[in-house]
Order: C-alpha cells, then structure tokens, then sequence
C-alpha cells in the first residue's frame, strides 16, 4: 500500500476506535452516571431494619455491559457499610440485596423478577420504561445532562422503605 | 470668657457638657454595640438560611438537578437581605445561581476561594456579608453554599437607632438643663446671696451682718466662716472704734490738759496766748472795745507757804470762781500761772467800764475764804488795758497790762491801775534793767560800797555795812533802791545776795589779816531767805572765803517774820553758823515783839526815820530810848541809821546808843577809801570830842 493511504487508513481506525471509544465510553459514562444514581438514592433510603450482612449489597439483575461502571460505587459506604456490587442472573438469591438494579431483556422478564421482589426490602430501581408501573420503586430515564425519574411510593411503603422528601421533590412523578 | 460666666450658666454648661458627653458615649457604645450585634445577628441569621437552603438542595445537588435547585435558590428571595446565592458543586463548579430581584448591591461577592480560607468560611466588608456553606450529606461533602448579603438593612436600622439616641439624648439633656435650672438654685442662689451680702459688707462697713447658714454642706461652711470672720472683723473693728475713741478722748484729755489748768479749770496761759490774738482781731473787726487786765493776788505766797499747797490750790480755784462769777458771758477768764490771772473783756461799752469790773472783782475778793478751818484774806493788783485806746497790737496790749498790774503792786496793791503812756517806758526801762542787771554780775557791773558803823565811845569804827551799788553802762551808779526791788520781783536777789556775801566775805577777810577786826553787815532780802539752802550757801561762801562768821552780821528786815514759815529753822541754821543776825529798819515793819523772842536776833538798827527829827521830837525821842531799852534789857547790840546831825549823834549818845551809821560818819565808799578813812585822824577828833 502507498504510505499515504496508510495514514488515511490509520486516521479513519482511530477515528472509528474513538468514536467507537467514545460510544463506549459513553455508555460506560452513562452506566457510571447511573451507578451514581442509585447510589446517591439509596443514600436517601431509609431500610426498615439493618442488612442481613455486613455490607451493603447492590445488585445488578440482567446485563454486563455494566461491568466495571458500579465499580465505582464498590468501596463506598453506606450508612457505615461497605457498598458490595452483585451480578446476579437471576432473582434467586435476591434476597441478600438492598438495593436492586433491574435490567430485564423483557416485560415478562421483568414481572417474573418483581413477582419474585415484592414486599422484600430492596429498593428497586429501573430504567425500563414504565417500571414503576409494575410496582417498580424509581424508573429513571438518562437524559443527556440529567437524570429523572419516577417514584412508586406506595411500592416502597409496602416494602417499609422510606424515601427521603428531598429526593422525591426531585421526582418527576410520585405514586 | 468662660470664667466671665455667671455660676449659674457655668453650671448648667458644666452639667450639660458632661451629660451630654455621656449620653452621647452611651449612645455611642450601644450603636456600636447594636453594629456589632447586629452584625453577629445577621452572620447567624445567614448562616442559618444558608443552612436551611443548603441543606434543601442537597438533593438537587447530588442529583444535578438544576431546576430545582434553582428553585430552593428562590426561595431566597423572601429574605431582603440576601443579594445572590451561589450553589456550587464539587471543584466547586458553580451549580446553580440566584440574584435577588430587588436587593441590588454594587459590589462583587467574595471569592468562594477567599471564604473557604477563612476560619469560619465569612467575610464582612463594608457593605455586605459573603459567607459560605459547606453543603454535607452522611458527613460528605456534597457542594458549597455561598451567599452575600447587603448590610443596608443593618445600616438603616443602625441609623434610626443613633437617630433615635440623638433624640434621646437631646430630651435629656433638655430634660437635664430643665431639672438643673431648678435645682442649680440650691448651690447658685446661697452663693449668689452670699457674694450679695459680701458685696453689702464691704459697700456700708457694717459688719453686723450674718448669714443665715441653710446647708450644712460646703457652701454652709462657706457661710459660716464668713461669719466668723465677719464676727472678728466685727469685733477688731469695734475694738478698734473703742481704741480711736480712747485715743481720740486722750487727745482730747492732753488738749485739755495743754491748755487747761488743773488746779482751777480754767483755761491756761497756752490757751490764753492763742486766744488773746484772735479776740483783739474779732474786736477790731468788729469795731469794738476790748479790755485786758491781769490780775495778780496779794500775799498769796504768805498763804501758800503758811497754810500748805492745798490749800493755796484751794484758794486759787475758789479766787477763779469768784472772779469769774463778777464777769460776764463770753469774757475769759485764764489763769497764766502761779498767781497771776487775765481777763478778757470783750465788747466793752467804753474803756472806763473795765475799771468796774475790777472793782468788782476787788470787792469779790476782799470777802474773806474760809479754807480747811482757816480764814484767809488775800486781795489782787490789777492792770489794765484796753484796745484800741492803749494799744492795737496785742503783744503792747499784753505790756501795757503788765506794766499797768506792777504800778498798782507798788501803789500799795488791793487796787487796780489803768495803764498810762508813761508806764510804757517805765516798763520797758524794767525790762531793759533787768536784763543788763542780768549781766551785771557777770560783768563785774556790781561793787560793794562799804558804810562804817561807828563806835563815837570808842571813837573807833567797829564794822562796816556792804551795800551793792551797780555801775550801769548807761545810767551810771544806781544805788540798790533802783535795781534791788526788780531784782527781788525776779528772784535775781539771790544770785546778788550771793555775790555780794562772797564779796564782803573775801574784802572783810582781808582786812582782818591786816590786822582789822571789824564786823561785816550785808543785806538779806526775804526772798534769799525763801530758797531752802540758803544757810548751805552762807557756810560755804564762809568756807570758802575763811570769813569768821562771828563777824558777819546778816541785816533783815522786819518783813520776814511775816512771810515766812520755816524762818525759825532758816534763822536757827544760821544762828548756828556763828554769825550775828540783825534787825534792820527796826520799828517800822509788822512790829511784833514776839519775834525778837522767839527768833535768834542779835542786834537792832534803830530805823533813820527816827532818827531823822532827833533831838526835837519828843516822840521820835521817846521811841528811841525806848528802842535802846529793850536792846539793853535783850541784851542785843543796837546802832542807828541814818545819822547825819552832830546832834542826832549826842542825843544818841547821850541816850545810850553810841554806834552810830550815816552821812555824819561817811558815805558808803569803796573798799580802798575805807582804809583811808580808818586811817584818817577825823577819827580822833571824834574821840577828843566826847571827853
């Protein structure tokens, strides 16, 4: 190949990679945003009694495209516990959790988990749309500069969670 | 200009210059203090909303929720106060921002870097609070709050307070100067009274006055030192008025006494001589007579030396009384001294009318005085003289009265004498003779003229009468007649009797060492006799000259018995000395034969009035024998004066008296013509006579 049509070449794979890079990136900044999200909720919830165990457990139900993203919650405490992140496959052992990330591939996926779910003290948190509808406690929604979301507060109450006023002002919706 | 001020005013200036100096302190450090609190009020305030704001945003902070966090920002907006709130989030990255709508200030916030240095994250400038917030969820940090805040509000309020104290402190003092215009009285009003009653004091020199004393403070110490004080000038000033009194009185009593005499009360000679010239001026102005007399009492001496001093005083205040009772208003009466008086007769009618009075006074006085149990008589010589007849000038009014007084003395006194021209030489040729007689003995004017006593039994002289002639300058030799009277008048006697003793004594001594025993007479005059030492001075002249004294013989007249009251000691002392005393003139004085008793007389001269119609007059016959007789029988030696008849002499002879003295013998000569004639074979001629 002629040399310059190696730059060319060069330019347009970094250009890919970047652009690449920066879908990525920006996805794992939007999955960082996110951690931080729930993080900082869970922060403004209130469990009715401690964890079972020593830390504090947020679980992550469905994708893992996550990853190292909610690394970054990981060592944080919360309420004088250390903040662990689960991956879970399935809602088995969701009971261990006091926060849950629900990212179901489906509806269906996402009924069969919350049957699974309701009434454990875990705050459960989602960003498929209408979550909060199927007694979902937060439905978020990324926007570009922000997030927002939805609170189910009877959900929560039923699950003796308490969320922080603060935060609910926040709230687009509260049901 | 502030001293010129009344008490009062500085008072009230005082009063309201430190009032309000306080008040306005005070008002001072409550505004600050109401600053200061103000300010910590307002940081705590902020503080607080910043916390209450920060606190609400945590949320939207941590969920980047900007809406709403400008939302909670607004809320802001119900604080005036509050000029913006910044909101930022870790970095700090300014998060969210509020401006106050209505709240406007100029000036920038702080820099959040600049607040976070600081201690506690707040920064006052002049006209804005910054403070910042440190925003913390579960004890992390999330963000910062900063907030500004304007200070117009704490300045405005800050402004009504001074406002409000300004006006405060304007009715206090109003209400201070009311109260302290009242209440000033109870210092200004006895301080004012005080100075008023000071100001009287010392205006009137009454020093009576007190102040009545209402406090017992200062100002009532104040007052009652003053009154003591004012007691004690009170009293230095009354002492002293007494003292001025007394002195005053004194002087007086001393002008009393300068011109007062105390014996009588009547007015003196000093007085008399201050008056007199201004009496003959107020008469000659007045156009009219004026009289002067003098008045000289007879025989007071004899009085005063009989009968003591006081009763001579008494006699003299009594004589005032009388003469002064025969005068009329508004004539003086003085008494110039020892017995003499003067009258000033004023507005008399004519001249004439003077001798009146004297008669008057005359008659006044020859009514005896009854004195201490005794009755005494005594009558006045008085001389006359009258302005303007005799004189003009007082000093001639004064002479011419004087001479006029001595013309009645030697008219036989007890009668009164107007003054005559020709007296006016009489006594100024007096006056020229007594000073040259004055210096006669010391001049050597003076001699002694000797008559001889002559024994015609013996046919011998037997002694020798000193007699003082005086050679004047321009008179010639006058004999004692002429001189000796003024000279007992002015006491001179005695120095003359003196020299004349000592004279006769040294010549008579002489003659006894050539081989003379002859006896030496000398006249003594009363008035020698009145000086107390006279017999000293006899016995040291005797001394001195080594006269024997048995040889001297003192010749007195009979007139001294009757004036003296110590003779018989003055006679005894003398009688003493050894010499002989001699009756001269005898028969023709107070004759009282008692005397030749009592006294120690040694020998008589028969007077030359008896002597002078020898041998034809039977009476003076008879009187001499009779004198002979009691010379014989008293053993007293006798000679006769005044012989000049060769028959007086045998009628005396023949009679028993053979001494004789005169003109028939000799005249009085000098000393050296003594000898001659005690040489002179004229002696013994007389001595073949007699066979």
């Amino acid at each position: 190949m002629p040399v310059h049509m190696k730059q060319t070449l060069l330019v347009l794979t970094l250009g890919l990679l970047l652009i690449v890079n920066r879908a990525y990136a920006e996805s794992a900044d939007a999955n960082q945003l996110k951690a931080a999200f729930i993080f900082k909720f869970a922060q403004f919830t209130t469990w009715a009694g401690p964890p079972l165990s020593g830390s504090f457990t947020i679980c992550l139900l469905g994708g893992h495209l996550f990853g190292e993203a909610f690394g970054i919650v990981e060592g944080k405490s919360l309420d004088g516990k250390p903040v662990a992140v689960k991956y879970l496959d399935s809602a088995d052992s969701i009971a261990r959790c006091q926060v849950a990330y629900l990212n179901p591939a489906s509806r269906k996926e996402l009924l069969e988990w919350m049957g699974r779910i309701d009434s454990l003290p875990i705050l459960t948190v989602s960003d498929y749309p209408e979550a909060s509808k199927e007694n979902v406690m937060i439905e978020f929604t990324t926007e570009p500069n922000r997030i927002t979301f939805k609170v189910n507060l009877s959900a929560a109450r039923k699950s003796e969670l308490g969320l922080s006023a603060r935060v609910l002002q926040l709230a687009q919706e509260i049901f | 200009m502030y001293a010129k001020l009344p008490l009062r005013y500085k008072l009230l200036l005082i009063n309201l210059v430190t009032g309000g100096v306080a008040f306005v302190c005070m008002s001072l450090l409550v505004v600050l203090h109401q600053l200061h609190e103000g300010r910590a009020v307002l940081l705590e305030e902020l503080r607080t909303q910043a916390s209450i704001v920060g606190d609400n945003s945590v949320a939207a902070l941590m969920f980047k929720d900007r809406a709403t966090a400008q939302q909670i920002l607004g809320s802001l907006e119900k604080s005036p106060m509050v000029v913006n709130a910044v909101l930022y989030e870790p970095g700090p990255k300014e998060f969210a921002r509020f401006s106050h709508p209505h709240t406007v200030l100029t000036e920038p916030p702080v820099a959040l870097g600049v607040l976070l240095a600081l201690p506690d994250c707040a920064q006052f400038t002049w006209r804005s609070l910054n403070l910042c917030y440190q925003i913390q969820f579960k004890a992390e940090p999330q963000g910062y709050l900063q907030i500004q805040a304007g200070l117009q509000g704490l300045y405005a309020s800050l402004a009504k307070s001074v406002g409000l104290s300004m006006l405060a402190v304007f009715l206090s003092l109003l209400l201070a100067f009311l109260l302290l215009n009242h209440m000033q009285e109870s210092i200004t009003s006895p301080l004012l009274e005080l100075a008023a009653m000071m100001r009287r004091v010392a205006r009137f020199r009454d020093y009576g006055q007190r102040f009545r004393v209402h406090s017992e403070d200062e100002i009532g110490q104040l007052a009652e030192g003053f009154n003591t004080m004012l007691e004690q000038v009170q009293k230095t000033d009354s002492e002293l008025q007494q003292e001025l009194r007394e002195r005053m009185n004194a002087e007086l009593h001393l002008e009393r006494l300068a011109h007062y005499d105390a014996t009588t009360g009547l007015p003196n000679r000093r007085f008399f001589n201050h008056q007199f010239g201004l009496e003959v001026q107020a008469a000659l102005a007045k156009g009219e007579c004026l009289g002067l007399m003098f008045i000289d009492l007879d025989n007071f001496k004899f009085v005063n030396d009989t009968l003591g001093h006081q009763v001579g005083d008494d006699l003299l205040r009594l004589t005032g009384e009388r003469i002064g009772d025969t005068l009329r208003r508004g004539d003086l009466l003085c008494r110039l001294g020892g017995d003499e008086f003067a009258v000033i007769l004023k507005g008399l009618a004519e001249a004439q009318d003077a001798g009146l009075v004297a008669r008057k006074i005359i008659g006044a006085l020859t009514v005896p005085m009854m004195l201490s149990g005794h009755e005494v008589y005594i009558g006045a010589s008085i001389g006359i003289a009258t302005c303007p007849e005799h004189a003009v000038e007082p000093d001639a009014l004064l002479r011419g009265a004087d001479t006029a007084m001595y013309h009645a003395k030697e008219k036989g006194k007890n009668n009164h004498q107007f003054f005559h021209p020709d007296m006016e030489g009489e006594a100024l040729r007096r006056l020229a003779m007594e000073t040259y007689l004055r210096k006669a003995v010391e001049k050597d004017e003076l001699v002694l003229h000797y008559q001889p006593q002559f024994d015609v039994a013996q046919g011998k002289v037997i002694g020798l009468e000193a007699l003082v002639r005086w050679q004047h300058p321009q008179q010639g030799l006058l004999g004692p007649s002429d001189f000796i009277p003024l000279a007992e008048e002015t006491g001179f006697i005695v120095q003359i009797g003196e020299w004349a003793l000592e004279t006769a004594c040294r010549q008579g001594r002489q003659w006894h060492l050539e081989g003379m025993a002859l006896t030496m007479a000398i006249n003594v005059s009363g008035r020698q006799l009145q000086e107390e030492s006279f017999a000293e001075r006899v016995a040291e002249i005797l001394g001195q000259t080594g006269f024997d004294p048995r040889y001297l013989e003192l010749e007195l007249t009979e007139t001294i018995f009757m004036n003296h009251a110590k003779l018989i000691q003055q006679l005894d002392s003398l009688n003493n000395l050894g010499l002989a005393l001699v009756i001269d003139d005898f028969g023709t004085g107070y004759s009282s034969m008692s005397y030749l008793k009592r006294f120690p007389i040694a020998k008589l001269k028969i007077d030359r009035s008896f002597v002078k119609d020898l041998p034809r007059n039977r009476d003076d016959v008879e009187i001499t024998k009779a004198i002979i007789a009691i010379a014989q029988n008293l053993h007293m030696r006798l000679v006769a004066e005044g012989v000049e008849t060769h028959e007086q002499m045998e009628c005396l002879r023949d009679n028993g008296c053979p001494i004789i003295q005169g003109y028939y013998i000799s005249h009085p000569l000098e000393a050296q013509h003594i000898l001659d004639v005690w040489l002179a074979p004229w002696s013994l001629a007389i001595a073949a006579s007699t066979v």
